[in-house]
């Protein structure tokens, strides 16, 4: 078990690119609106044939395995917390906890079900403002074409949490909706991709978010308690930088309010629409069937889509480097 | 057996459960409430009101009769054009200059000053200033903005100059225009806080007048509003990092736009040229008309200061300036009057009048005393514009100005001595007075105030004085015996209440005329009355004007305003014929208009026609002293004293003002 392996996916672990936090976003609200109805309804035509009879939702949870808890617990180095331009970041170090538990539902030979509930906290070492509490929920459908080993596994996937912060701007929530793809190359190589739409709903505009992302994973096994892995994610679409004002940020901007989650001078977050690339190096280590120590690198580098004709890039663009300790448990 | 509910529809559910999670965005900046006075960049004594409430000042007509005044044939109605007039480009001298201005109207600015060959200067700025960013405040994307020129920011261009005018007097002129047209514009919002009309919101803080337009819509002086270009306070700035934007890279050319500046300051009168110092060879040498009466070029001591005195030897700026009359008072000048008055006081005043340019503590400053508590602690229109009032009320220069207060009688802290701020509301019953009865009262000019709350004080004996709808800002007094009666005034804003706030009134049922027939024949003939002796200053016969022609320059010590009987308008005639009809061609209208400027219609006790005459800030001393003893003779008997007298007369120009000085 490694982080973020839970189920393809993805696991909500910190997120490297935009805000640590929810941003902005009024569209983003009204498309998982409609994706709530969506879902709702599709809820109602699958349970339309089920008189509400006691007995039934006694066999469902019957039919639920349970895959049991994960815990995680994280120390993270981060070199620019506010995703802001060169000379205006700031360093800052993360302590993380996180629980979760799944279930899978099996629905024929070939699709299954899968449900996760999580719940975690981030404690900021200096930028109090930015330590936050959230929890959510993932639903999983997957298809397998074949027993083959070397045969895909197809998913959809839906997640949202709620998250409060120890600044009142980025609290709200975070969607995602997408779907994924998991095929083994090798017995000691696998692939995984995932496509989807995230979006934030913070308290502020400014932190109200969408973004599209592209997400692909390579783990190699090089031994039966050693993974090494490597992973690449294109965003495209909302990510907010915090910093102080500047002529290039304003005219980059689609939104800007003054930060809440900084008192050290005034900084403002300004979002805008951005093409941003992570670089995951991750090397876990397992220590029997139920833990492991997870050492991984993180790079991030942003630049606005829309960027004035008075600005350099080096004005604009922001880069995030985040070096994590993580012990996992199951149990 | 099959579950009857099916699994992917809980999860589904789940998901549709959670998804109903949004929010609206209540962390967002609201944009505030506007408090205190709206009124800044207006003059605060903004003249007759208008029929919608407005201040002529502050008018469509106010501004076109100011171009029409200095621009007759729209020459100049483009930015382009102007520009061109006045050699934008050309041959000169010509610096141009980025700075944030972080003091006054928080603006980005990009200044081009030139000076053409034949002496006129003309000073074009480009403002920027990001709105987007919450509030209206200088930050450093302005200066940004202005450096890189971003249009987008560009908010508007201001044009200056020096230069004659079609009626041959050279004087500072004052443009606004459109920073994506072009166009040249009526009026502008400069603060945030709403369009204001030209040229107010630029001459209110250059040393202007505002005087009333003539009865033909005409600005008064043919446009000259006796305005200056201001000095540019180089430590009051901020300035880019950018290469060829620091300050080192542009120190020597803002020390030559304040040369340039220097070169509008005249000269005084007499003054041989040259004078030994370079600064002084492009300063003409004042006529003895103007320099008598005009401002005094009072700045030009502090421009020379900065750069080390007479001669300008020093490279750099540096304010250390104290006039010498502050000397001991150092702390409240560089405190209060050099960072939040001076930039605008200094460029007023005249020879007569040169109080108000605060350049002396104990003849000028002091004695304004009463009126910096108005306007700085009651009304909260001084500092005249928003961020220097702002960064006024965050500095220490409340408390230093409250001592100064404090020293002179005038409490403006509460109960546990904190200082008090302008918003608070404030009951103003009006001036003490004698009237007739019913008499109407007014608290309208009362501040920040919803509610109204008469009562009667004190009463003559026997008497039975009723106050009809007294929760009203317009009661009606009456009363059965002639004497004294002490009203009282308390007023809130719904959630505070103010000290009350008495006037005396003093009914005389004889009194002649009554207050609601004051007209302005009497108040004329107060003025031109052989005891109060007005038009031994205010008078036509020492003035620039020819024979037929308006005299818009006075000569030497006269007043800026004539109360003697001659041909203002161009018709002939009718100067002082007994014949008052409300029109272009009636001379008495024409000093009718000219007069209602001398009224404060927001602040009635601050109108010039009563201060004055009783010997604040009036270049011909106290008028009317009500102690004066001596026996009355005509045309001012009947009256015990001539002191009694005196009173009489200033009880009707405080009539005829309270009842909206009617013609």
């Amino acid at each position: 078990m490694r982080r973020g392996e839970i189920i393809p996916s993805g696991s909500r672990t910190r997120s490297v690119i935009g805000p640590l936090a929810p941003a902005a976003c009024s569209t983003g609200n009204t498309g998982w609106r409609e994706l709530g109805a969506v879902a709702a309804g599709l809820a109602l035509l699958a349970g339309a044939s089920a008189p509400a009879r006691a007995a039934g939702y006694s066999e469902f949870l019957d039919s639920i395995e349970f895959r049991g808890f994960r815990a995680e617990a994280s120390y993270t180095s981060d070199d620019n917390v506010t995703r802001a331009p060169s000379g205006d970041s700031l360093r800052d170090r993360i302590l993380g906890v996180r629980v979760s538990a799944a279930g899978v539902i099996p629905l024929s030979t070939r699709t299954r079900a899968a449900v996760q509930g999580f719940a975690g906290t981030q404690k900021f070492g200096t930028y109090t403002g930015l330590s936050n509490n959230f929890i959510g929920t993932q639903g999983d459908f997957f298809f397998r074409s074949s027993g083959e080993f070397a045969a895909a596994t197809y998913g959809a996937f839906v997640r949202t949490a709620k998250e409060e912060y120890d600044s009142n701007l980025r609290d709200g929530y975070r969607h995602a909706f997408g779907v994924t793809v998991l095929k083994p190359v090798t017995d000691r190589i696998q692939l995984s991709g995932a496509l989807a739409r995230n979006i934030s709903d913070g308290k502020s505009t400014v932190f109200d978010q969408s973004n599209t992302s592209l997400r692909g994973n390579a783990d190699w096994s090089l031994g039966r308690w050693d993974t090494v892995y490597l992973g690449a994610e294109f965003r495209r679409g909302d990510t907010v930088s915090t910093g102080r004002q500047t002529l290039a940020l304003v005219d980059t901007a689609d939104v800007i309010v003054q930060d809440d989650a900084f008192n050290d001078t005034t900084r403002f977050a300004y979002r805008f629409e951005a093409r941003t690339w992570l670089a995951t190096l991750g090397y876990n280590r397992a220590f029997g069937e139920r833990h492991s120590l997870d050492v991984s690198w993180r790079r991030v580098q942003s630049m606005p889509l829309h960027p004035p004709g008075n600005a350099s890039a080096s004005e604009l663009r922001y880069v995030v480097n985040q070096f994590s300790v993580a012990y996992l448990a199951r149990f | 057996m099959r579950p009857l509910l099916h699994p992917a529809a809980v999860t589904l559910a789940l998901a549709a459960l959670l998804s109903g999670c949004s929010q609206s965005n209540t962390g967002d900046p609201v944009a505030q409430p506007i408090t205190g006075p709206n009124s800044f960049l207006l003059f605060p004594n903004p003249g007759a009101p208008q029929p919608n409430g407005s201040f002529q000042t502050n008018t469509t007509a106010y501004a076109q009769a100011y171009y029409a005044a200095i621009d007759p044939l729209n020459a100049k109605d483009t930015l382009t054009k102007w520009m061109n007039a006045n050699g934008f480009g050309t041959g000169g001298t010509e610096v141009a200059v980025v700075f944030g201005d972080t003091r006054d109207l928080g603006y980005g600015r990009r200044m081009t000053v030139r000076r053409n060959v034949d002496g006129t200067i003309a000073a074009m700025v480009e403002n920027y200033l990001a709105y987007s960013i919450a509030d209206y405040v200088y930050n450093r994307v302005n200066l940004d903005a202005a450096v890189a020129r971003d249009s987008r920011w560009h908010v508007g261009t201001n044009g200056i100059e020096f230069s004659p005018a079609p009626n041959g007097q050279t004087f500072a002129k004052f443009f606004t225009f459109n920073p994506v047209t072009g166009e040249r514009l009526l009026a502008a919002s400069l603060d945030g806080r709403g369009e204001k009309a030209m040229p107010g919101i630029c001459i209110s803080c250059h040393g202007g007048r505002a005087d009333p337009l003539t009865p033909t819509g005409g600005f008064p002086r043919e446009g000259n509003t006796r305005a200056r270009l201001q000095p540019l306070h180089v430590d009051s700035f901020d300035f880019s990092s950018a290469a060829g934007f620091t300050r080192p890279d542009q120190e020597a050319k803002l020390k030559t736009i304040n040369q340039l500046v220097l070169c509008t300051y005249d000269l005084p009168q007499g003054t041989l040229k040259p004078t030994g110092f370079a600064e002084d060879d492009c300063r003409p040498v004042a006529t003895s008309d103007a320099w008598f009466s005009q401002w005094q070029s009072t700045a030009a001591e502090m421009v020379k200061a900065w750069y080390g005195g007479d001669g300008m030897l020093s490279a750099g700026f540096s304010d250390t300036y104290v006039p010498a009359d502050w000397v001991g008072q150092e702390t409240l000048y560089k405190g209060v009057v050099a960072p939040y008055c001076r930039v605008c006081h200094i460029l007023r005043g005249t020879s007569n009048q040169s109080d108000v340019d605060f350049t002396s503590y104990l003849f000028k400053f002091e004695d304004y005393a009463d009126r910096i508590k108005a306007h700085v602690f009651d009304r909260g229109n001084m500092p005249l514009a928003k961020i220097i009032n702002r960064r006024f009320w965050s500095s220490n220069a409340p408390e230093l100005l409250a001592t100064f207060l404090d020293n002179h009688g005038f409490n403006v802290r509460d109960g546990s001595g904190n200082i008090l701020r302008p918003g608070r509301p404030l009951a103003d019953p009006g001036p003490d007075r004698t009237t007739t009865v019913p008499a109407t009262l007014s608290g309208a000019n009362s501040l920040f105030a919803s509610t109204y709350n008469w009562s009667i004080v004190s009463k003559e004996p026997g008497s039975s004085p009723t106050l009809t709808n007294a929760n009203t800002a317009t009661p009606v007094f009456n009363t059965n015996i002639n004497g004294t009666y002490v009203l009282q005034l308390v007023v809130g804003n719904g959630s505070a209440s103010s000290n009350p706030e008495q006037v005396t009134l003093t009914v005389d049922s004889g009194l002649s005329p009554a207050p609601s027939a004051v007209r302005f024949s009497d108040i004329r003939a107060i003025l031109q009355s052989s005891l109060t002796g007005c038009t031994g200053c205010h008078t036509d016969a020492s003035s620039t004007g020819a024979a037929g022609v308006p005299p818009w320059e006075p000569l030497g010590f006269t007043p800026p305003i004539f109360y003697t009987d001659y041909n203002r308008g161009g018709t002939p005639g009718t100067a002082g014929d007994g014949v008052y009809t409300a029109n272009s061609t009636d001379d008495d209208y024409w000093f009718y208009l000219a007069l209602r400027g001398r009224a404060n219609f927001t602040d009635i006790a601050a109108s010039p026609l009563l201060r004055k005459p009783t010997g604040h800030h009036h270049g011909g001393g106290q008028v009317l002293d009500f102690n004066n003893t001596s026996a009355c003779v005509a045309p001012c008997s009947g009256f015990a004293t001539l002191g009694d007298w005196y009173r009489a007369q200033y009880n009707t120009f405080v009539n005829w003002i309270v009842n909206g000085a009617p013609y």
